[in-house]
Protein backbone atom coordinates (compact mmCIF):
# COMPACT_ATOMS: atom_id res chain seq x y z
CA UNK A 1 0.00 0.00 0.00
CA UNK A 2 3.19 2.12 0.39
CA UNK A 3 2.72 3.61 -3.06
CA UNK A 4 -0.90 4.25 -2.45
CA UNK A 5 -0.60 7.08 0.29
CA UNK A 6 -1.21 9.79 -2.01
CA UNK A 7 -4.58 11.29 -2.48
CA UNK A 8 -3.90 12.93 -6.14
CA UNK A 9 -2.51 10.68 -9.17
CA UNK A 10 -2.49 11.00 -12.73
CA UNK A 11 -3.30 8.49 -15.46
CA UNK A 12 -2.10 9.00 -18.71
CA UNK A 13 -3.09 6.72 -21.96
CA UNK A 14 -1.33 7.10 -24.89
CA UNK A 15 -3.99 7.31 -27.63
CA UNK A 16 -1.54 6.77 -31.11
CA UNK A 17 -0.50 2.94 -29.78
CA UNK A 18 -1.59 1.21 -32.85
CA UNK A 19 -2.92 -2.60 -30.76
CA UNK A 20 -4.59 -1.54 -27.45
CA UNK A 21 -3.16 1.09 -24.94
CA UNK A 22 -0.68 1.69 -22.64
CA UNK A 23 -1.71 3.30 -19.02
CA UNK A 24 0.74 5.15 -16.84
CA UNK A 25 -0.27 6.09 -13.52
CA UNK A 26 2.08 8.83 -11.53
CA UNK A 27 1.94 9.83 -8.03
CA UNK A 28 1.41 13.67 -6.74
CA UNK A 29 5.22 13.95 -7.13
CA UNK A 30 5.20 12.86 -10.18
CA UNK A 31 6.76 9.20 -10.51
CA UNK A 32 5.51 6.51 -12.07
CA UNK A 33 3.53 4.12 -9.70
CA UNK A 34 1.67 1.48 -12.20
CA UNK A 35 1.78 1.15 -15.83
CA UNK A 36 -0.39 -1.12 -17.79
CA UNK A 37 -0.40 -2.61 -21.50
CA UNK A 38 -4.28 -3.17 -22.41
CA UNK A 39 -4.20 -6.04 -24.99
CA UNK A 40 -6.26 -5.60 -28.36
CA UNK A 41 -8.50 -8.25 -29.71
CA UNK A 42 -9.32 -9.24 -26.09
CA UNK A 43 -13.15 -10.34 -25.90
CA UNK A 44 -12.59 -10.88 -21.89
CA UNK A 45 -10.79 -7.90 -20.57
CA UNK A 46 -7.82 -8.76 -18.15
CA UNK A 47 -5.56 -5.67 -17.48
CA UNK A 48 -2.44 -6.36 -15.58
CA UNK A 49 -0.88 -3.39 -13.85
CA UNK A 50 2.75 -3.38 -13.31
CA UNK A 51 5.02 -1.68 -11.07
CA UNK A 52 7.01 0.39 -13.92
CA UNK A 53 7.37 -0.46 -17.71
CA UNK A 54 9.78 -3.62 -17.12
CA UNK A 55 6.83 -4.99 -16.46
CA UNK A 56 8.39 -7.37 -14.05
CA UNK A 57 6.25 -6.39 -10.52
CA UNK A 58 2.37 -7.10 -11.26
CA UNK A 59 0.39 -4.88 -8.51
CA UNK A 60 -3.15 -5.12 -9.66
CA UNK A 61 -5.04 -7.84 -11.97
CA UNK A 62 -8.43 -6.00 -13.48
CA UNK A 63 -10.77 -8.77 -14.71
CA UNK A 64 -13.79 -9.26 -16.79
CA UNK A 65 -16.23 -11.61 -15.17
CA UNK A 66 -17.87 -12.35 -18.36
CA UNK A 67 -16.63 -12.27 -22.39
CA UNK A 68 -19.34 -9.65 -23.49
CA UNK A 69 -18.95 -6.23 -21.34
CA UNK A 70 -22.42 -4.62 -21.97
CA UNK A 71 -22.99 -4.50 -18.23
CA UNK A 72 -19.79 -5.99 -17.54
CA UNK A 73 -18.01 -6.30 -13.92
CA UNK A 74 -14.37 -6.57 -13.29
CA UNK A 75 -13.03 -8.10 -10.32
CA UNK A 76 -9.50 -6.00 -8.91
CA UNK A 77 -7.01 -8.48 -7.55
CA UNK A 78 -3.97 -7.64 -5.97
CA UNK A 79 -1.38 -10.32 -6.83
CA UNK A 80 0.97 -9.67 -3.91
CA UNK A 81 -1.50 -10.72 -1.17
CA UNK A 82 -3.44 -13.12 -3.53
CA UNK A 83 -6.66 -10.91 -2.65
CA UNK A 84 -9.28 -9.79 -4.17
CA UNK A 85 -9.70 -6.14 -3.23
CA UNK A 86 -13.08 -5.51 -4.54
CA UNK A 87 -14.89 -4.75 -8.00
CA UNK A 88 -16.64 -2.60 -10.34
CA UNK A 89 -19.64 -2.74 -12.27
CA UNK A 90 -20.60 -1.30 -15.62
CA UNK A 91 -24.01 0.30 -15.95
CA UNK A 92 -24.84 -0.97 -19.15
CA UNK A 93 -28.31 0.81 -20.35
CA UNK A 94 -27.37 3.65 -17.82
CA UNK A 95 -24.30 4.23 -19.30
CA UNK A 96 -25.79 4.39 -22.93
CA UNK A 97 -26.79 8.21 -22.46
CA UNK A 98 -24.47 8.95 -19.39
CA UNK A 99 -21.32 6.51 -17.99
CA UNK A 100 -22.26 5.14 -14.48
CA UNK A 101 -20.35 2.35 -12.63
CA UNK A 102 -20.51 0.89 -9.23
CA UNK A 103 -18.10 -0.18 -6.94
CA UNK A 104 -18.76 -2.89 -5.31
CA UNK A 105 -16.89 -4.47 -1.96
CA UNK A 106 -15.06 -7.79 -1.52
CA UNK A 107 -18.73 -9.45 -1.07
CA UNK A 108 -19.97 -7.74 -4.27
CA UNK A 109 -22.02 -5.21 -2.22
CA UNK A 110 -22.24 -1.78 -3.90
CA UNK A 111 -20.54 0.76 -1.69
CA UNK A 112 -20.83 3.68 -4.35
CA UNK A 113 -21.51 5.10 -7.53
CA UNK A 114 -19.56 6.17 -9.97
CA UNK A 115 -21.39 8.85 -12.84
CA UNK A 116 -20.52 11.14 -15.43
CA UNK A 117 -20.99 14.67 -14.49
CA UNK A 118 -23.51 16.26 -17.01
CA UNK A 119 -26.55 14.45 -18.47
CA UNK A 120 -26.66 16.81 -21.35
CA UNK A 121 -22.29 17.34 -21.75
CA UNK A 122 -22.66 13.39 -21.91
CA UNK A 123 -25.21 13.81 -24.76
CA UNK A 124 -22.90 16.22 -26.85
CA UNK A 125 -20.06 13.98 -25.65
CA UNK A 126 -22.06 10.95 -27.76
CA UNK A 127 -23.59 12.85 -30.30
CA UNK A 128 -21.53 15.61 -31.24
CA UNK A 129 -17.87 15.86 -30.25
CA UNK A 130 -15.94 13.91 -28.12
CA UNK A 131 -13.33 16.92 -27.42
CA UNK A 132 -15.25 17.97 -24.27
CA UNK A 133 -13.25 16.47 -21.37
CA UNK A 134 -15.36 13.81 -18.98
CA UNK A 135 -15.28 14.32 -15.70
CA UNK A 136 -16.50 11.58 -12.70
CA UNK A 137 -18.00 11.83 -9.51
CA UNK A 138 -17.74 8.59 -7.29
CA UNK A 139 -20.28 9.15 -4.31
CA UNK A 140 -21.58 7.30 -1.24
CA UNK A 141 -25.44 8.82 -0.97
CA UNK A 142 -24.32 12.61 -1.76
CA UNK A 143 -20.80 12.38 -0.18
CA UNK A 144 -18.03 12.61 -3.27
CA UNK A 145 -15.65 10.24 -2.55
CA UNK A 146 -13.42 10.40 -5.68
CA UNK A 147 -13.57 12.69 -8.44
CA UNK A 148 -11.77 11.96 -12.13
CA UNK A 149 -11.31 14.35 -14.14
CA UNK A 150 -9.99 14.58 -17.78
CA UNK A 151 -7.97 16.82 -19.35
CA UNK A 152 -8.36 18.60 -22.77
CA UNK A 153 -5.96 16.92 -24.84
CA UNK A 154 -7.09 15.61 -27.94
CA UNK A 155 -3.72 13.17 -28.14
CA UNK A 156 -3.15 12.09 -24.79
CA UNK A 157 -6.00 11.06 -22.38
CA UNK A 158 -5.02 12.53 -18.88
CA UNK A 159 -7.10 11.48 -15.84
CA UNK A 160 -6.65 13.28 -12.44
CA UNK A 161 -8.01 10.92 -9.51
CA UNK A 162 -8.40 13.25 -7.01
CA UNK A 163 -9.06 10.63 -3.30
CA UNK A 164 -10.91 12.41 -0.47
CA UNK A 165 -8.78 11.77 2.58
CA UNK A 166 -11.81 10.55 4.48
CA UNK A 167 -12.85 8.27 1.60
CA UNK A 168 -9.95 5.06 2.06
CA UNK A 169 -12.11 3.44 5.01
CA UNK A 170 -15.09 2.70 2.16
CA UNK A 171 -12.75 2.62 -1.07
CA UNK A 172 -9.10 1.39 -1.12
CA UNK A 173 -7.26 3.63 -2.96
CA UNK A 174 -6.17 0.92 -5.40
CA UNK A 175 -9.82 0.11 -5.89
CA UNK A 176 -9.81 4.14 -7.15
CA UNK A 177 -6.72 3.62 -9.41
CA UNK A 178 -8.33 0.61 -11.47
CA UNK A 179 -11.52 2.20 -11.52
CA UNK A 180 -9.71 5.05 -13.59
CA UNK A 181 -8.09 2.63 -15.47
CA UNK A 182 -10.90 1.06 -16.77
CA UNK A 183 -12.88 4.15 -17.48
CA UNK A 184 -10.09 5.47 -19.30
CA UNK A 185 -9.70 1.78 -21.03
CA UNK A 186 -13.16 1.00 -21.42
CA UNK A 187 -15.28 3.99 -21.43
CA UNK A 188 -12.10 5.88 -23.75
CA UNK A 189 -13.60 3.40 -26.33
CA UNK A 190 -16.72 5.37 -27.34
CA UNK A 191 -14.51 8.39 -28.87
CA UNK B 1 -27.26 -9.01 1.51
CA UNK B 2 -24.29 -11.61 2.56
CA UNK B 3 -23.75 -14.55 0.83
CA UNK B 4 -25.82 -17.04 3.11
CA UNK B 5 -28.67 -15.23 3.27
CA UNK B 6 -28.94 -15.22 -0.70
CA UNK B 7 -32.15 -17.69 -2.03
CA UNK B 8 -30.77 -21.35 -2.65
CA UNK B 9 -30.72 -20.61 -6.51
CA UNK B 10 -29.12 -17.36 -6.40
CA UNK B 11 -26.12 -18.63 -5.10
CA UNK B 12 -22.60 -20.64 -6.92
CA UNK B 13 -20.38 -23.01 -4.97
CA UNK B 14 -16.88 -22.42 -4.99
CA UNK B 15 -14.76 -24.61 -4.15
CA UNK B 16 -10.96 -23.12 -2.36
CA UNK B 17 -7.66 -24.70 -2.70
CA UNK B 18 -7.36 -25.18 0.76
CA UNK B 19 -9.95 -27.27 1.12
CA UNK B 20 -12.83 -24.81 2.29
CA UNK B 21 -16.60 -24.54 0.62
CA UNK B 22 -18.53 -21.65 0.23
CA UNK B 23 -21.36 -19.89 -1.71
CA UNK B 24 -21.15 -16.77 -3.35
CA UNK B 25 -24.09 -14.80 -5.16
CA UNK B 26 -24.95 -15.94 -8.61
CA UNK B 27 -23.74 -12.26 -10.27
CA UNK B 28 -20.28 -13.08 -9.71
CA UNK B 29 -20.50 -16.13 -11.92
CA UNK B 30 -17.22 -16.33 -13.89
CA UNK B 31 -15.10 -13.95 -11.24
CA UNK B 32 -13.37 -14.18 -8.74
CA UNK B 33 -14.09 -14.23 -4.67
CA UNK B 34 -11.99 -14.34 -1.67
CA UNK B 35 -12.41 -17.46 0.39
CA UNK B 36 -13.75 -16.74 3.88
CA UNK B 37 -11.55 -19.61 5.47
CA UNK B 38 -8.18 -18.75 4.22
CA UNK B 39 -8.91 -14.86 2.42
CA UNK B 40 -7.22 -16.14 -0.57
CA UNK B 41 -8.87 -15.35 -3.93
CA UNK B 42 -10.29 -18.15 -5.59
CA UNK B 43 -12.07 -18.24 -9.08
CA UNK B 44 -15.71 -18.57 -9.02
CA UNK B 45 -16.80 -21.55 -11.87
CA UNK B 46 -18.88 -20.01 -14.70
CA UNK B 47 -18.32 -20.45 -18.28
CA UNK B 48 -19.07 -17.90 -21.05
CA UNK B 49 -22.74 -16.49 -21.14
CA UNK B 50 -25.29 -17.25 -23.43
CA UNK B 51 -25.31 -13.85 -25.17
CA UNK B 52 -21.49 -15.74 -26.04
CA UNK B 53 -22.86 -17.99 -28.05
CA UNK B 54 -25.33 -16.14 -29.76
CA UNK B 55 -22.96 -13.58 -31.13
CA UNK B 56 -21.08 -16.67 -31.84
CA UNK B 57 -23.51 -17.80 -33.74
CA UNK B 58 -24.42 -14.92 -35.66
CA UNK B 59 -20.92 -14.58 -36.82
CA UNK B 60 -20.58 -17.83 -38.13
CA UNK B 61 -23.97 -16.89 -39.87
CA UNK B 62 -21.90 -13.41 -41.26
CA UNK B 63 -19.17 -15.17 -42.48
CA UNK B 64 -21.19 -18.34 -44.15
CA UNK B 65 -23.32 -15.83 -45.81
CA UNK B 66 -20.41 -13.70 -47.26
CA UNK B 67 -18.55 -16.76 -47.80
CA UNK B 68 -21.50 -18.05 -49.93
CA UNK B 69 -21.36 -14.23 -51.82
CA UNK B 70 -17.85 -15.12 -52.46
CA UNK B 71 -18.45 -18.15 -53.64
CA UNK B 72 -20.89 -17.30 -56.20
CA UNK B 73 -17.98 -15.36 -57.75
CA UNK B 74 -15.32 -17.58 -57.74
CA UNK B 75 -14.91 -20.83 -56.00
CA UNK B 76 -11.38 -19.77 -54.93
CA UNK B 77 -12.44 -16.49 -53.65
CA UNK B 78 -15.31 -18.39 -51.79
CA UNK B 79 -12.78 -20.80 -50.15
CA UNK B 80 -10.15 -17.83 -49.20
CA UNK B 81 -13.49 -15.75 -47.44
CA UNK B 82 -13.96 -18.97 -45.28
CA UNK B 83 -10.64 -19.30 -44.34
CA UNK B 84 -10.68 -16.00 -43.10
CA UNK B 85 -13.68 -15.82 -41.35
CA UNK B 86 -13.17 -19.26 -39.74
CA UNK B 87 -9.57 -17.53 -38.75
CA UNK B 88 -10.77 -13.97 -37.28
CA UNK B 89 -14.03 -16.23 -35.47
CA UNK B 90 -10.67 -18.86 -34.58
CA UNK B 91 -8.85 -15.99 -33.27
CA UNK B 92 -11.61 -14.29 -30.74
CA UNK B 93 -12.64 -17.34 -29.30
CA UNK B 94 -9.48 -18.08 -28.50
CA UNK B 95 -8.65 -14.55 -27.30
CA UNK B 96 -11.38 -14.61 -25.22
Amino acid sequence: MDNFSDNQYTIRRKILTIFGAKFHVYNNEGELILFSKQKAFKLKEDIRVFADESMAAERLVIKARQIVDFSAAYDVVDPSEDRKIGALRRKGWKSLVRDSWEFLDENDQAVAMVEEDNLILSLIRRFLTNLIPQSYHVKQGERVLITYKQNFNPFVLKIRVNIEADSRDVIDPRLALAGGILLAAIEGRQG
Amino acid sequence: MKYQEQPLHNVVDVACDCGNKFQVPRSMKGGIANCPECRKSVKVPGGPEALFYVLLFLGILVVGGISALFFALSKTAGFIALAIGCLIILICVLAS
